[in-house]
């Protein structure tokens, strides 16, 4: 049955009883009516009849018309990124829970010294993420809280946006934007790309290791102009999950440009890319003074403490902190395209940073009088096949520091600390609600020795089941 | 037509990823921390240890009886330790020792313990000796190690993965409950009763024991007479130790009441005080009674275990939970 008739059904079973009412209030019709008269009373309801269909059509037209975050049209190469997000008019609510199991190959049921887990192999909720999200004509905000269990429960802050902005076209990022709070550091791709949207489980690790987590405090700059997107922000220069993260030990700020474009040149075909740049301080932090102790040193392991053996420790004196120089430049590419079997997404980011590692191989180059290079890229393909599944590719590269030295036979010689990453992956999806992925993450590192006391590959690989749901 | 190439670019591209992971390179992790000791900075492997067994020559030496000078490749020339009796549980263990030039690696083991030995790079050329270079590390090793005289292996590997021949290098573990270090020096007489209080967690557990007399010897009073003074006589029973003092993390959590001589007569009431949970909720313990046996080594007699929760410590009030009598006639 077509949606037209059932409107016109419902119509007659709402109208049904008055019109039965009405009969019964009425005389007998006199039998001496004219068929014409009939005719044009028949004709008259017709008439009323067809006007409050058309009424209710339109009522329920209205009513698809309304906004809901569905209902936003995605073109080619759409990514909810800020700030290029194009959120529903009003307040919005929108979520996603990431439950996963991994397992890696370097897991061991044990306590590192410091009593942290060595066991990686367990059930975790990744990410439960809830934003509120608000859009009107010349403001916008969001707040988005996140859950999970990856050291334990916890819950923390992860955008709290405020901004004032101008949209004159609704399905369009802001020609201007002004945003004052948390929100993620726009530098390059893969730290504005949300984990809601990204098929691969985590960001790289050359990205990891430059920003632990995504969010810092600070003031943005961002607009669209066609084509051109353009984004300039100052912040703290401490996101969440770095030493003193959103906090800020200094009063220098971080700065980031980052200046692209994005555009369809083909109805199948979306480009789009960014040059990013960051330039800021690092701090080194001071010690406190200490006072004067005696410390024993078993010289001759005898477990007995002799007088020779106690070594006065004398006080130290306070250090200052001190702050460095730190700075990336980064450039990303990214296409999409329409096949037969579904869209294509081929994607790369290249970055090339100094003393910008907090989060794996930390740079401080206060003490060692030396500058740390960091150098990282990737490249990734990800395959839509026929709507309801997925495959990718990712390939990783990051050299913590170029200037590295190992001691053997009393030589210094230099060797690389470079930690490659292959990573495929398959998934299901139900479109716009759920995924089903698996991924495997073949890991290349420096991190044993070999049995000749040569640096070596520590077995380190590892896979992931995830599933995502979303609103 | 387009399609069959782009699938099967993807295809292959997959087929060889799986051909990557079944062949996966490099060092499986392994902390080494269920290994008989723990060498820090080395690398732990797995297997037996490379190269020939020990022969009987010992390290090398020149034909008057000095050290040598020429050695055949990737020779071990010395091995020594700071203290050969190794405590138990000891960590940070010096072991340093020479070898032949061409060594690029050395890699340690105790002879018939563990799963596999420990490597790490040859150090820098001996200006002393030439054509040897030093090699230096630390050890730790575990409490629950078996105890007496043991072989520390040692052997030198080049870049090629060849090895020579392993270096025997004695050293003795000594056991958990003070023995006089009879276990390694048999020609110390072992003492004639221990009192050993063990627990597992880090809370502030203190031993009491009430003496025939009735005086309560525990860490605060940890001698059987009071030595006015001077320094206690070498034949007094004491506590050697106060360990998780004040809630300072020692890793030993025990205390032993060590009578060097025979105990006087009369029966001693032995006590578990909890004294300081130091914020965790349960710790379980043993109260291990030593005596000497006919071997004349030291053998424990009773063993009784127990558990406190929290609510139970009790900051010193009492002398805490009584666990057992023992008689000495």
């Amino acid at each position: 049955m077509t949606r037209t008739a059932g409107l016109a059904l419902l119509f007659w079973a709402a109208l049904g009883p008055g019109i039965a009412i009405a009969q019964e209030a009425q005389p007998p019709a006199a039998p001496t009516a004219s068929p014409s008269q009939h005719e044009a009373d028949v004709e008259e309801l017709r008439e009323e009849v067809r006007q409050l269909r058309e009424e209710v059509n339109a009522q329920q037209a209205d009513k698809i018309r309304l906004p809901a975050p569905s209902s936003i049209p995605k073109p080619l190469g759409y990514e909810a990124f800020w700030p290029w997000v194009t959120p529903p008019d009003g307040l919005s609510v929108s979520g996603y829970l990431q439950s996963q199991y991994q397992y890696n190959d370097s897991s061991q049921d044990q306590l590192s010294q410091s009593g942290t887990l060595l066991n990686q192999d367990r059930f975790t909720i990744r990410r439960a993420r809830v934003q509120l999200a608000g859009e009107w004509q010349y403001a916008a905000m969001a707040v988005e809280l996140d859950a999970n269990t990856n050291n334990g429960p916890q819950v923390d802050l992860r955008k709290a946006e405020a901004s004032l902005q101008y949209r004159p076209r609704h399905l369009r990022p802001p020609m201007i934007m002004a945003t004052l709070g948390m929100f993620d550091v726009p530098f390059g791709y893969e730290l504005v790309e949300s984990p809601r949207t990204r098929w691969f489980t985590e960001r790289s690790v050359a990205s990891q290791a430059f920003f632990p987590t995504e969010p810092d405090l600070g003031l943005r700059l961002a607009g669209a102009l066609d084509w051109f997107r353009w984004t300039i922000a100052v912040t703290n220069g401490y996101p969440a999950g770095v030493n003193f993260g959103l906090q800020d030990p200094s009063s220098s700020k971080d700065v980031v440009f980052r200046f692209g474009f994005d555009t369809t040149p083909l109805k199948d075909l979306n480009l789009a890319g960014d040059v990013s740049a960051l330039r800021g301080k690092g701090f080194h932090p001071g010690t406190p003074a200490t006072k004067a102790s005696i410390q024993w040193v078993d010289y001759n392991e005898s477990g007995v403490v002799v007088p020779s053996e106690l070594v006065g420790v004398p006080g130290e004196a306070a250090t200052p902190s001190q702050l460095f120089d730190h700075w990336a430049v980064g450039a990303n590419l990214r296409m999409h395209t329409r096949w037969w079997p579904g869209i294509l997404k081929i994607y790369g980011e290249v970055v090339l940073a100094q003393n910008l590692d907090r989060g794996l191989y930390v740079a401080d180059p206060i003490t060692t009088q030396l500058d740390q290079r960091e150098f990282g890229w990737y490249v990734a393909a990800l395959q839509e096949v026929l709507t309801y599944g997925m495959v990718g590719l990712r390939y990783e590269y990051y050299d913590p520091n170029a200037n590295v030295f190992d001691t053997r036979g009393g030589k210094l010689l230099p060797f690389s600390e470079a930690i490659t990453n292959i990573s495929p992956l398959v998934g299901l999806t139900l479109p716009d609600r759920a995924r089903l992925l698996f991924q495997y993450d073949i890991n290349t590192n420096a991190f044993a020795r070999s049995a000749e006391g040569v640096p070596t590959n520590l077995q380190n690989n590892s896979w992931t089941v995830r599933l995502q749901v979303q609103l | 037509m387009k399609r069959a190439p782009v699938a099967a670019a993807w295809s292959f591209a997959f087929a060889g990823l799986g051909l990557a992971v079944a062949c996966e390179q490099g060092m499986p992790a392994n902390s080494g921390l269920t290994e008989p000791f723990q060498v820090h900075g080395a690398q732990f492997i797995s297997g037996p240890l490379p190269g020939r067994p020990p022969n009987d020559a010992g390290l090398p030496v020149s034909a008057d009886g000095g050290a040598a000078t020429t050695f055949p490749p990737l020779t071990i020339t010395n091995v020594q330790f700071a203290n050969p009796l190794v405590l138990p549980g000891a960590s940070g263990k010096s072991i340093a020792g020479r070898a032949s030039s061409d060594t690029a690696a050395i890699g340690v083991k105790i002879e018939g313990l563990g799963s596999g030995y420990w490597v790490l790079p040859i150090g820098n050329p001996d200006p002393d000796f030439p054509g040897q270079s030093d090699f230096g590390l630390s050890a730790d090793f575990d409490p629950s190690d078996p105890t007496g005289r043991h072989q520390l292996l040692a052997v030198g590997i080049d870049s090629n993965g060849n090895a020579g021949i392993q270096q025997e290098a004695p050293l003795c573990l000594e056991q958990r409950i003070p023995d006089n270090l009879h276990e390694c020096l048999k020609n110390n007489v072992v003492p004639r009763a221990v009192f050993t209080l063990q627990w597992d967690a880090n809370w502030d557990l203190d031993l009491h024991v009430i003496l025939p007399d009735g005086s309560d010897v525990n860490p605060k009073q940890p001698v059987t007479v009071p030595s006015e003074g001077g320094p206690p006589a070498s034949d007094v029973g004491k506590i050697d130790r106060d360990s998780m003092r004040g809630c300072i993390v020692d890793g030993w959590r025990e205390e032993d009441l060590v009578f060097p001589a025979e105990p006087a007569k009369g029966n001693y009431q032995l006590y578990v005080d909890p004294f300081d949970s130091c914020g965790l909720q349960a710790v379980r313990f043993n109260m291990i009674v030593s005596e000497p046996g006919a071997d004349g080594n030291l053998h424990p007699t009773f063993t009784r275990s127990g558990e406190f929760i929290q609510i139970q410590e009790t900051g010193g009030g009492s002398r805490g939970l009584f666990v057992f009598e023992k008689r000495f006639d």
